[in-house]
């Protein structure tokens, strides 16, 4: 009893620190952005550090590519600067920093990036693509997970861009339908449509991949 | 399970895997048929598969200077757009106290360029005013030919001129001899009546085909000698450049006979 009471204790206590922990994070961030505000240029700086990974992160899977991830995260924080005046205080920033983010990923993709060209799978296996990820020194468990990671990269160009942010941030950033309802200016039944369908059409996509594979064997 | 089921958890299943059902009703329908149901228990798995290579889907890793880059380009934007541009909605560098203070500013220049445009516009207006035509009208006319009819005529007009307004008081001061419609023949005999008139023309009241001109049609004419001691002498254009109209009279007292030839 007094060990299981031990336990109730240190998991409450992990749970305090970590909200905590949390809420002084929030507090912290709270100030860097009300002196970026007020035009401390060291304190925007911090929250580019402190935010760039998550910004990157998800412009890369969103655009699917390193050059466009970087040109959209030096938009993202372009704006996070010039809009910081309308942010309220109140607000959750990353909601609002992830929703700076899908409006310029989507405005990237309207543009022409890469996302625009749509291929089959078919089509890139007869290019070669796929084979290509592998390489003579790799293992086999790495050439499998490099042509998964391609299978998926693909599925994804084949969803639209509310489809594809959707997904990315239920399932890859891990945020909850409501959350991204909130993101992206929208109700959580939409999402939870959008994420059913972009659910679907990877799950398919994969099928054939397994069954291509299956038949070249 | 009856197929019409497996349909509706085909449906269900891409939002159940992780919890994304709307309701706990949905999630526990759903469960007790993939216990019972091999074919949609399969299709779970494959759902499961599918979502387990999503999660493969991450970025490259990339070194500091990727991400010093993207800083450094940043902060170059930001520098560069705050020399071209000034703006009272710049965001960070401009405190808020400086940007209520210009907009107060801007409110307070437009709402005086207005009270200054309203004032010039009432300006103008008083200056127009067919009241101060009347008076400037009566200076010059101090017999007063004005009628109450003609005042309403001038308040009627557009924008009346010192010139019409004169031509209109003396078209009003005029017998109502050129208004009045008369043939060729009956206004030849009124001259050989009144001798003593030097009136030229023949008016031609009735339309006829070739100059379709008629008095009322008249413009307004020139005026002169208004007062009682020198002659009255107007002159009338009208529609027809080679026809006009000169009325001479000596004195006031030829109004009585213009009367009596207005009757005719």
């Amino acid at each position: 009893m007094p060990s299981e009471i031990a336990e109730i204790t240190l998991r409450t206590d992990k749970v305090l620190l970590g909200e905590t922990a949390e809420a002084r994070r929030d507090e912290f961030f709270a100030q860097l952005v009300e002196r970026a505000r007020a035009g401390d240029e060291s304190a925007f700086e911090q929250i580019m550090v402190l935010s760039q990974h998550r910004v990157v992160r998800t412009a890369w899977r969103i655009l699917g590519d390193a050059e466009d991830a970087r040109d959209a995260a030096q938009e993202v924080f372009f704006r996070v600067f010039k809009y910081l005046h309308r942010f309220k205080l109140e607000e959750d920033f990353n909601a609002w920093l992830y929703r700076i983010t899908v409006n310029v990923c989507r405005d990237a993709a309207r543009k022409g990036s890469k996302l625009k060209n749509v291929t089959s799978f078919e089509v890139e296996r007869e290019r070669g693509n796929l084979a290509s990820l592998a390489s003579p020194h790799d293992t086999e468990e790495t050439t499998v997970l490099g042509q998964r990671r391609a299978i998926i990269a693909r599925a994804l160009e084949t969803l639209s861009e509310k489809e594809r942010a959707a997904i990315v941030l239920r399932d890859l950033e891990g945020l909850s339908t409501e959350e991204v309802a909130s993101i992206m200016g929208t109700r959580p039944a939409t999402i939870r449509s959008q994420i059913s369908s972009a659910r679907q059409k990877i799950k398919l996509y994969c099928d054939r991949a397994i069954q291509k594979g299956r038949s070249e064997r | 399970m009856t197929s019409v089921n497996c349909r509706k958890i085909e449906k269900l299943l891409p939002l159940y895997l992780d919890g994304d059902l709307p309701d706990e009703t949905s999630e526990r329908g759903v469960f007790s048929h993939l216990r019972a149901c091999n074919g949609c228990r399969k299709l779970a798995d494959e759902y499961r598969l599918s979502q387990s290579w999503l999660r493969l889907h991450t970025p490259p890793e990339v070194d500091n200077v990727y991400y010093d880059q993207i800083r450094a380009a940043v902060l170059e934007d930001i520098a560069r757009d705050r020399k071209t541009k000034w703006s009272i909605f710049t965001p960070v560098n401009v405190p808020s106290l400086y940007r209520q203070l210009i907009f107060a500013a801007s409110l307070a220049l437009l709402v005086f360029s207005g009270a200054l445009a309203l004032y010039l516009h009432d300006n103008r207006l008083e200056n127009d005013d067919p009241q101060n035509l009347t008076a400037a009208i009566l200076a010059d006319n101090p017999d007063n030919v004005l009628t109450a009819g003609w005042k309403k005529r001038i308040y009627e007009d557009e924008k009346p001129t010192p010139e019409s307004a004169r031509a209109a008081a003396a078209k009003e001061a005029k017998p109502a001899f050129n208004r009045r419609r008369m043939s060729v023949a009956r206004w030849r005999k009124t001259l050989k009546r009144r001798p003593e008139s030097n009136a030229v023309f023949d008016p031609g009241n009735e339309r006829d085909n070739s100059s379709a001109t008629t008095v009322a049609s008249l413009q307004p004419a020139v005026i002169s000698g208004a007062s009682s001691q020198q002659p009255l002498r107007i002159e009338i254009q009208t529609g027809d450049p080679n026809i006009r109209i000169i009325w001479l009279s000596p004195n006031t007292t030829d109004r009585d006979s213009t009367q009596h030839i207005e009757n005719k």
